[in-house]
C-alpha cells in the first residue's frame, strides 16, 4: 500500500501533467480518477486504489479515538508539494460520492465525509475541522499551482457555504452524473470519434434533468463550462459505454485513451499557408515514448511542443470527409490518435507570445481576444455572413481557399446572440461563438516569461476590459494585500499599471453595478526567478553576408546541412 | 407544442433573423425568452457592442534595410554605467526565457528596457548579441528570425590569457549553478552584456549532478572560423546579385571612399565599380539598399553596409589596419569596420565587443583585444589588406 506521502505527491504531479501552462485546475478526484492516478504515478500498483487512498489520509489524519481529524499534520509540505493534497481530494471525492437528490449543504456534504474518513455516521463537522480548519490546505494548493504557472479554481464562497464552496468548486461529475451520461451516450447511439468539442455541443443540446450536471455543462464560466465537458469527454473516451453489458466496477472498466487533434496554421517565411495536424497530448498521464503510424504505415514520433500539446505533425486539410483514427504505440493506455471530421475551426493565436503563431490552442474565447474562423463553404459560410449582418462578430477580411473560407482577424462584437434564429445545422458554430461571459479583462505588453506564464518585475502587463457597457470598476488585489483601484474605466482602453509592483499573484476583479462580472489572475516574479527556455528553436545562419557561407548557429560551426547541428572540434 | 426546431425552421423561413416579439413565447423554448430579452425586445439591445478592433500590426523593417540602417557608430557613445550594464543583462535574460524571434520582440524589449528606441537599435543590439555568440538570426524574405542558443564554454584565442568565457543562455538561476562547478569572473563592457569568464574550476568530488546545469565546451571556435573564412574575392562572389533593372525610380548615391560621403548621382548609365545607396520611398517608409558594382562579373552584388563599404574601400586601398603583437590588440579605423563573418572571428576570440576610442572628433578607432598575431595575419591576409605596427 502506497504511503500517505506518496499518495499526495502522485495526486499534486497528475493534475498538473500534460497540461499548458496557464489551464485552469480543477482538484476534481473520483473514483475512476484515482484508478488513472494510480496507475500512472504511483510506484507501486494498487489492486483496490480508491480504498489505499482513502485507507492513506485515514492513517494520516484520522484519531478514532476522539470520532475527529488532526489537520495540523498537513501544515508543512513536502519539498515544492503541499502536504494536504490528498486530504483535499478525498474531501472532493466524498462530494463526488453524493448523490443527484442530495441537496448540497454541510450537513449532507459532511455526512459524506465521515463516511469516507471512517468516522461516525452522524451529520455535522469532524472534530478537529471546524470551519475554516481547511481553509489553509486550499490556500496552499492555490500557492503552489500559481508557482508553477497554472491558474486556480478553487475560492471561498459567501454565506453558510463559504468553506464548502472550495469543495463543490472543485467537484465536477458525480458518480450517478457518469451513469446517466453512459447510458445517454449508449441510448444516443452517437459516433465513437466526437472530439471533445463536438461532444460538448452534443451534450449541449441533449436535454438533462440532472440539476447539478446540466448546470455545470451550460454553465455562465466558460472555465467551469468546460471542465464538465472535459469530464463529460472522458467518459466517453474509452467507449466502454457502447455495450449492453451491466456497468462494470470502475477498475475493471476500459481506461482507453485517445490523441486529439486540432490544426497549426504554418505560415512559410515567403508567406505560403499550410495547415498541420496538431495533436494534444492527453491531459494527466505520463508519456513514454509515443509514436503514431499514419495512413501509409509510416511511424512518426509525438515529441512535445510545450505541456499540454505535441510538435505538429504532417500536413492536414482542415476539413475530412470522414474521421481519421491512426494506431499509437508506446503506451498501453494510449491506443489511438484521432483526425476529426469537423465543419468549422476557431484558431487562436499562440497565448504565450503576442505575436504567435495561430492553431487551435483554445477550447473557448476570451471576449476581446482576436481569433480566425475556418469553415466550409456552404452552409457555415453563409451562417457567419448572417452573423456580420446582425452585427453579432466582424473581421477583417476573408480568404477563399478552395472548399472553405478563412476568416481573419475576427472579433465577437455583441452580446445579442440569444435573439439570433440560427441555422438549425450551424448551430454548433454560433454556440462556440457566443460569449458567455459580460465583460473580460486582457492582459498583454510587458515583459513576460511564459516558462512560468508570469511577468517580470518592473514591467508589469498593460490591461484591457473589453465588455458591453461603457465603464467598469477594476480592483487589482495582491495576495499581500496590496490594491489598486481603477473606477469606472473606459472599455477597449488600455490600463497601465504602477513598475514598482511588487512580485506576488494579482487578481484582477472586474465590476458592473456592484456585481463581479469578470476576473483574471496575474503573477509578478522577480528578475532573479526568471527561467530560461527549456529548448529554444535551432537557428542556422548560412547567409554569405553575415557568415561568409559558413553555417553558424553563434558560435556554433554546422558542418551538415541535413542533419543535426554539431559542435566544433575543440 | 411546437418542438423547438420546427418552430426554428419556420422563423428561418419566414425570414424572420431575430425573434423581436416575447409575447410569440410559444414559438421559442421557456428558457430562451430569458435570452431574447437579453437581446432585442423592443429595442436595439440592452448592451452595448464592443468596438471592433482593426489589427495595427507593426511594420517591422525589412531584412535588408536592417543590415543598412544606421549601426554602432549612430547610437550615442556611452560610458559604462550601472543602468545600462542592468539592461543588457536583463535583455540577455528575457531573450534567454523567450528562446526565439523577431526583430519586433526584440525591439519591443529594448524600449522597455531603455537600451534602444528605433529599430536601427534593435538591429545594432541583435548584431551585437550575435557577434557575441550569444544567439543567431536568420532572415528570408525580409523577415528575420533569431535565437539562443544554449549556455557553452568558449576558450579564448589568446592561449587563455584572457580566460575562457561563458555565452548563450544566462539567468540568475544557471550563473549560480555553473558557480557551483567553476568561479565567474564578471567583465562589464559597454553596449554589451557582462562578459562572464571562467575562473578556477571547483573541486567536483562533492556535486549532486541534477544541481548543475548542462554546459558545453566548444574549445577556441574563433580560430577554426579563420579557418574556414573565405578571401575576400571569394565572399564577394558569394554575395546575392541584384537584379534591379529600373533604376530610375531611385534615389542613388555613390560612395567615395576618400571623403567617406556619400555624394548624389543622378544617373547609373555607366557605373563605376564601387558602393552604391538606393533609396526608395514605399507609402511612408523609405527603403534603402546597399549594393556594389563588380566590374569583372558587371553585375551588382547586395549586402550591408558595412561589409560592402569595407569591399570599397579596400579595393580602392583606403583600408587600415594596425595590430601589436605585444598587446595582442587589433585596432581599426570605424569606417573600416570589417564584414561581419570576419568580426565574429575577432570578437570570438576574446568574447568582448570591440571598444571605441575616442578623439577630439569622435570615435577614432575600434579596438579588439586579445587577438593572437597568427590570428590578425591570417585575417589580413583574407581581407588583403595590410596590418600595420608590429
Amino acid at each position: 500500500m502506497a504511503t500517505y506521502k506518496a499518495w499526495n505527491s502522485a495526486l499534486a504531479t497528475f493534475f498538473v501533467s500534460g497540461v499548458s501552462k496557464g489551464s485552469h485546475i480543477f482538484l476534481s478526484l473520483d473514483e475512476e480518477t484515482v484508478e488513472e492516478m494510480a496507475a500512472g504515478f504511483l510506484d507501486k500498483t494498487e489492486d483496490r486504489p480508491c480504498e489505499d487512498l482513502v485507507a492513506a489520509v485515514r492513517s494520516a489524519c484520522v484519531d478514532q479515538s476522539s470520532d475527529g481529524v488532526n489537520l495540523d499534520v498537513f501544515a508543512a509540505s513536502y519539498g515544492k508539494i503541499p502536504a494536504g493534497v490528498a486530504f483535499l481530494g478525498v474531501m472532493v471525492l466524498a462530494a463526488c460520492r453524493m448523490k443527484e437528490e442530495e441537496g448540497v449543504d454541510e450537513s449532507n456534504y459532511f455526512l459524506r465525509l465521515r463516511e469516507i474518513l471512517g468516522l461516525k455516521p452522524i451529520r455535522g463537522r469532524p472534530k478537529g475541522m471546524p470551519p475554516g480548519a481547511e481553509k489553509p490546505l486550499w490556500l496552499a494548493w492555490n500557492r503552489f499551482l500559481v508557482a508553477l504557472g497554472y491558474t486556480p479554481t478553487s475560492e471561498e464562497g459567501a454565506g453558510p457555504q463559504t468553506y464548502l464552496r472550495y469543495v463543490f468548486s472543485q467537484a465536477i461529475l458525480r458518480e450517478s452524473d457518469k451513469g446517466f451520461l453512459r447510458q445517454r451516450y449508449r441510448d444516443s447511439k452517437i459516433p465513437r470519434n466526437f472530439d471533445s468539442d463536438q461532444l460538448g455541443f452534443w451534450l449541449s443540446r441533449q436535454p438533462v434533468n440532472r440539476k447539478h450536471l446540466s448546470e455545470g455543462l451550460q454553465h455562465p464560466d466558460p472555465v467551469r463550462a468546460w471542465e464538465f465537458r472535459q469530464s463529460a469527454y472522458r467518459v466517453y473516451e474509452p467507449g466502454d459505454w457502447a455495450n449492453n453489458a451491466p456497468q462494470l466496477p470502475s477498475q475493471d472498466r476500459s481506461s482507453a485513451r485517445r490523441i486529439e487533434c486540432g490544426i497549426f496554421r504554418f505560415e512559410s517565411l515567403v508567406g505560403d499557408v499550410q495547415y498541420l495536424t496538431f495533436p494534444k497530448q492527453p491531459g494527466r498521464s505520463r508519456h513514454s515514448e509515443l509514436s503514431v503510424s499514419d495512413e501509409t504505415g509510416r511511424s512518426e514520433k509525438l515529441r512535445e511542443f510545450r505541456p499540454g500539446f505535441f510538435r505538429p505533425l504532417w500536413p492536414q486539410k482542415p476539413f475530412l470527409d470522414k474521421p481519421i483514427e491512426l494506431p499509437v504505440g508506446g503506451d498501453p493506455l494510449i491506443k489511438s490518435l484521432v483526425l476529426p471530421q469537423r465543419d468549422f475551426w476557431i484558431l487562436t493565436f499562440d497565448p504565450e507570445t503576442e505575436r504567435g503563431a495561430i492553431a487551435s490552442w483554445k477550447p473557448y474565447l476570451d471576449l476581446g481576444e482576436k481569433f480566425m474562423v475556418l469553415c466550409r463553404k456552404g452552409p457555415y459560410s453563409q451562417e457567419m455572413s448572417r452573423f456580420r449582418e446582425a452585427g453579432l462578430i466582424d473581421w477583417s477580411h476573408e480568404i477563399d481557399c478552395g472548399g472553405w473560407f478563412e476568416y481573419i482577424a475576427c472579433m465577437v462584437v455583441s452580446y445579442g446572440w440569444g435573439g439570433f434564429v440560427s441555422n438549425l445545422d450551424c448551430r454548433a458554430l454560433s454556440d462556440a461563438l457566443e460569449p458567455r461571459a459580460e465583460a473580460g479583462v486582457s492582459c498583454s505588453g510587458g515583459l513576460r516569461d511564459q516558462n512560468q506564464n508570469a511577468w517580470l518585475a518592473g514591467f508589469p502587463p498593460t490591461l484591457r476590459v473589453y465588455g458591453f457597457e461603457n465603464r467598469f470598476d477594476l480592483t487589482v488585489i495582491g495576495s499581500r494585500g496590496a490594491q489598486i483601484v481603477f473606477n469606472a474605466q473606459p472599455v477597449q482602453q488600455d490600463i497601465v499599471l504602477p513598475t514598482d509592483l511588487d512580485h506576488d499573484t494579482y487578481r484582477i476583479q472586474v465590476n458592473w453595478n456592484g456585481r463581479r462580472v469578470a476576473s483574471r489572475m496575474f503573477r509578478i516574479v522577480a528578475w532573479s526567478d526568471i527561467m530560461e527556455h527549456p529548448n529554444p528553436p535551432e537557428v542556422i545562419n548560412a547567409d554569405p553576408i553575415s557568415t561568409a557561407g559558413l553555417r553558424l548557429r553563434g558560435p556554433i560551426v554546422c558542418r551538415q546541412p541535413h542533419s543535426e547541428s554539431e559542435k566544433s572540434d575543440a | 407544442m411546437i418542438p423547438e426546431d420546427t418552430a426554428r425552421d419556420i422563423l428561418r423561413g419566414s425570414g424572420i433573423a431575430q425573434a423581436t416579439n416575447v409575447n410569440k413565447s410559444w414559438l421559442v423554448a421557456a428558457d430562451e425568452v430569458a435570452r431574447l430579452l437579453k437581446g432585442t425586445v423592443g429595442c436595439e439591445n440592452f448592451t452595448l457592442p464592443i468596438k471592433y478592433e482593426v489589427a495595427t500590426q507593426e511594420q517591422s523593417p525589412n531584412a535588408t534595410d536592417s543590415l543598412s540602417l544606421a549601426e554602432i557608430e549612430g547610437l550615442p557613445l556611452s560610458e559604462v554605467n550601472a543602468t545600462k550594464v542592468v539592461a543588457y543583462e536583463r535583455l540577455l535574460q528575457y531573450c534567454s526565457a523567450v528562446g526565439s524571434g523577431d526583430l519586433g520582440t526584440l525591439n519591443k524589449a529594448c524600449v522597455l528596457l531603455g537600451i534602444s528606441t528605433e529599430w536601427g537599435g534593435a538591429w545594432s543590439v541583435l548584431r551585437r548579441l550575435v557577434l557575441l555568440g550569444h544567439l543567431e538570426f536568420e532572415t528570408h524574405n525580409n523577415n528575420i528570425r533569431w535565437g539562443m542558443v544554449e549556455p557553452n564554454i568558449l576558450t579564448a584565442a589568446d592561449g587563455g590569457i584572457s580566460r575562457d568565457f561563458l555565452v548563450g543562455q544566462r539567468t540568475p538561476r544557471l550563473m549560480e549553478g555553473f558557480g557551483k562547478l567553476f568561479e565567474v569572473l564578471e567583465e562589464h563592457q559597454i553596449d554589451g552584456p557582462k562578459r562572464m569568464g571562467v575562473g578556477k574550476w571547483v573541486d567536483d568530488s562533492g556535486f549532486v549532478t541534477s544541481q548543475v546545469p548542462r554546459i558545453g565546451h566548444l574549445g577556441c571556435v574563433s580560430e577554426l572560423i579563420v579557418e574556414l573564412l573565405p578571401a575576400v574575392d571569394n565572399w564577394i562572389k558569394l554575395l546575392p546579385v541584384w537584379e534591379e533593372r529600373d533604376f530610375g525610380r531611385y534615389r542613388i548615391d555613390c560612395y567615395d571612399p576618400t571623403t567617406e560621403q556619400f555624394l548624389s548621382r543622378a544617373t547609373l548609365l555607366q557605373p563605376e565599380q564601387g558602393l552604391y545607396r538606393f533609396k526608395i520611398e514605399q507609402g511612408k517608409r523609405s527603403i534603402v539598399t546597399y549594393a556594389f558594382f563588380s566590374k569583372n562579373d558587371d553585375c551588382w552584388r547586395c549586402g550591408d553596409l558595412y561589409g560592402l563599404r569595407f569591399v570599397a574601400r579596400q579595393q580602392a586601398g583606403k583600408c587600415r589596419a594596425m595590430y601589436t603583437a605585444e598587446s595582442r590588440n587589433l585596432v581599426i579605423p570605424p569606417e573600416d569596420r570589417w564584414p561581419m563573418p570576419y568580426e565574429r572571428a575577432l570578437v570570438l576570440a576574446s568574447g568582448r565587443l570591440p571598444e571605441r576610442l575616442r578623439g577630439d572628433t569622435g570615435v577614432v578607432a575600434l579596438r579588439y583585444t586579445g587577438i593572437p598575431k597568427k590570428m590578425a595575419v591570417a585575417l589580413g591576409e583574407a581581407l588583403q589588406i595590410h596590418l600595420e605596427g608590429e
